[in-house]
């Protein structure tokens, strides 16, 4: 064990010091404002105005080293090691210096109160706050304030609750599961048997034996309040074979130690079939239409190509079409007059452009291209992140440290009173871990309220046979 | 309905303005009597800007912190109002009205250019969530602010020196370090309130606690900014006052940034009613 704390001691007085984690933290700083300045992070939010504004990409450290996972660069992780080595040495002495100090405060409790003046101290001292204890020694007795001695423990645990947050991302990191998959209505997924559209897996996911099917019955495209549901579901358990469960946009569903949810995603699946004039079929089914942002307009496309490319079949769906100006344009997103335009294209030669109403049949260069009803489709989250609990634990933990932390601020205040000679003359000291400028006002305030006190104090009224005889 | 609330509060930033010149004036040319004015004055700017606020209330039916206008407005009017109770209280605050005046019109003047916002609160932000998360933002914002015109008052104070300090109630420079201090830790505790209530809102509402939107970073950047503040208080001793005071300052605008310049710069998912 003496080896150990001498190791600690050593790690504690040169690497590990709290003005090490300050710079650990202020590395972490730079990273995410790296992170943050850096359009390539994540394509879909960051704004490329600001790249051409900031000509980031001719920055060399942005360019060469791409910084494309900021945070699970080799960098970041050494830096949250770090900090997680200082702040468990932290804790460690924090606490051994706590568990001292509460000895020493009990030994101190302990001790007879001697004189009424050594009452009258140590009654304004409990007025101000403190927690008083006594202690005589020969003509000196010494009443000993403690106060805020929470504040450690909030500290402690603030401290604590980093080293589990930061437990929980380890622990999400290598230990979790997210998955991304569309669904068209009447469409089933099995996560064991069919492919996710993205999936991020750690190191050490192990894929739950609970198996399920999941059934998409209907999407409710709009958001409803007061827990309507926007999406109607069926999750099949494959071994009860039933279970209809309706899934909520805002609710996710926990199913065989994952989380489903629906994603912010949606968009239309129309029925397309496609055949030539010598009743080859090229495609047949719902097809899942991109959703994309126009003029403040949504879009919905696809295409479909065949024999390596040189067919090719261009789509828009217009969900509220209406002809103005010798073309169809939608006025809405939603589906009252759906038709469809087709472009057919042979070797990037455009053969046939045309539209088609929802239910007809429209003849495109040697192609007839059939469309029948529309269904919608939905995106679909499947997560499994064990690290989470653990995250918002520490998140409990650290918000009570805080609080702890604020409310209180340790300070001592040490009034010696001394009895020579029939006279009584007292000193006080006191220490505080902040605010010394408020705690000198403090000290000095209660040094003349108790040579006040003093003034008015007869002679020698001592309760204390035993001190007096001492005297 | 909106002409009247756009005229008072226009008022309200001239009162703040005035406040603040006087404020200036008091300490330039040593008027204590002024300081009184300035209080006097900023106080019935306070007047206005809560009957703004309640007017605003009263009429959309939720509380006024959605929109920009309503989220600056908000944050400016906590400033306020912690200054005006901690002047009562502690009287060597009152100087500071100096410091933190500009930071309150500025950023009046600022909401002031966006629309009021819309009087029927957004589906997506119907929940109970929106006003736990907003508040905290306001009151973490309202003590970042707070301190930076502490932060104001104690670079004036070290490189001025006034004859009559006691009839101004201007404090030991030290004094202003450990209010700033206060302030800031208060506002970091409000402010990972506000990170944490944000995240169980974003997994009701997006599926996910935590999604590295812009937003999201730079929050998690401004209370990283802040907890570095607090450490360097505690362990870098010498670099406590100045190099302090000026880092207040700065994190402010990190802050008032990741609240309100994000949206601007970049594409996030957080967005404002109206």
């Amino acid at each position: 064990m003496d080896k150990i704390i001498r190791i600690l001691n050593i790690i504690k007085g040169k690497i590990v010091t709290p003005k090490f984690a300050t710079i650990l933290m202020i590395h972490l700083v730079g990273f995410s404002v790296i992170a943050a300045l850096n359009p390539s992070f994540d394509d879909s939010y960051y704004s490329k105005n600001l790249n051409q504004l900031l000509a980031l990409d001719n920055i060399s450290p942005v360019k060469t080293i791409g910084f494309q996972h900021h945070f699970e660069s080799f960098a970041v992780v050494l830096t949250l090691i770090f900090l997680s080595v200082s702040l468990l040495i932290s804790i460690f002495y924090r606490s051994k210096t706590e568990i001292k100090r509460n000895k020493k405060s009990n030994i101190l409790k302990n001790a007879p109160a001697i004189t009424n003046l050594n009452q009258t101290f140590s009654k304004k001292l409990e007025e101000n706050g403190y927690s008083v204890s006594a202690n005589a020694s020969g003509i000196v007795t010494t009443i000993r304030g403690q106060k805020g001695k929470y504040g450690n423990i909030g500290s402690i645990l603030f401290h604590a609750s980093l080293v589990i947050i930061l437990l929980g991302i380890a622990v999400s990191k290598y230990a979790s599961f997210d998955g991304i998959f569309a669904l068209t209505e009447g469409q089933t997924f099995n996560p064991s048997k069919d492919r996710f559209l993205n999936a991020q897996t750690g190191k050490y996911y192990q894929h739950p034996k609970e198996d399920f099917t999941f059934k998409l019955l209907n999407v409710e495209p709009s958001y409803k309040v007061n827990g309507a549901a926007t999406l109607a579901s069926i999750i099949e358990n494959v071994k009860e074979k039933k279970a209809h469960i309706p899934v909520y946009i805002n609710n996710g569903y926990t199913v065989g130690g994952r989380t489903l949810h629906q994603g912010d995603k949606t968009g239309y699946s129309p029925y397309i079939h496609i055949s030539n004039e010598d009743g080859k079929i090229f495609s047949e089914g719902y097809t899942r239409f991109a959703t994309s942002s126009q003029n403040g307009h949504r879009m919905h496309s696809d295409l479909l190509e065949f024999e390596n490319g040189t067919i090719r079949f261009e789509f828009e769906l217009l969900p509220d079409a209406l002809f103005r100006d010798g073309k169809y344009v939608s006025r809405s997103n939603e589906l009252n007059s759906p038709i469809l335009r087709v472009v057919v294209l042979k070797n990037k030669n455009v053969l046939a452009d045309t539209y088609v109403p929802a239910g007809g049949i429209v003849k495109a260069a040697e192609y007839e291209i059939a469309f029948g009803d529309i269904r919608r489709w939905s995106e679909f989250t499947l997560s499994s992140d064990p690290g989470l609990n653990v995250i918002l634990f520490g998140v409990a933990f650290a918000l009570i440290g805080l609080v702890l932390r604020l409310i209180s601020v340790k300070k001592e205040i040490i009034i010696n009173l001394y009895s020579i000679n029939e006279s009584l003359t007292f000193d006080i000291i006191g220490t505080t871990e902040k605010f010394q400028a408020s705690f000198e006002n403090e000290l000095s305030v209660m040094r003349t309220d108790l040579e006040n006190i003093l003034k008015k104090f007869p002679k020698l009224v001592v309760t204390d046979e035993q001190i007096l005889e001492e005297v | 309905m909106e002409t009247i609330l756009s005229v008072l509060y226009w008022v309200t930033v001239i009162f703040y303005a005035f406040s603040f010149a006087i404020f200036a004036v008091a300490l330039i040319f040593q008027k204590s009597k002024l300081l009184n004015l300035a209080l006097r004055v900023t106080l019935i700017g306070f007047m206005l800007h809560t009957a703004v606020a309640t007017a605003r209330w009263v009429d959309t039916g939720y509380p006024p912190f959605v929109s920009y206008f309503e989220a600056m407005s908000a944050s400016a009017w906590f400033g306020v109002l912690i200054f005006l109770i901690l002047q009562q209280w502690k009287p060597f605050i009152r100087a500071v009205g100096v410091g933190i005046m500009p930071f309150i019109f500025l950023l009046m003047g600022w909401g002031g250019t966006h629309p009021f916002g819309e009087k029927i609160l957004p589906v997506s932000l119907q929940s109970f969530w929106l006003f736990i998360h907003a508040s905290f933002a306001t009151a973490a914002v309202g003590c970042f602010m707070f301190a930076a015109g502490v932060a104001v008052m104690r670079i004036y104070k070290q490189k001025n020196n006034c004859i009559l300090e006691e009839q101004l109630f201007i404090a030991k420079a030290e004094r202003y370090d450990e209010f700033n201090f206060r302030l800031i830790l208060l506002g970091f505790i409000f402010y990972g309130i506000m990170i944490i209530s944000g995240a169980i809102w974003a997994d009701a509402a997006w599926g996910r606690y935590w999604g590295w939107d812009p937003i999201e970073l730079w929050s998690l950047i401004t209370w990283l900014l802040y907890a570095v503040y607090l450490h360097i208080y505690f362990t870098w001793k010498k670099l406590r006052g100045k190099f302090l005071a000026f880092y207040a300052i700065i994190a402010l605008l990190v802050a008032a940034f990741s609240l309100w310049g994000v949206g601007i710069v970049y594409k996030t998912l957080h967005t404002y009613g109206g």
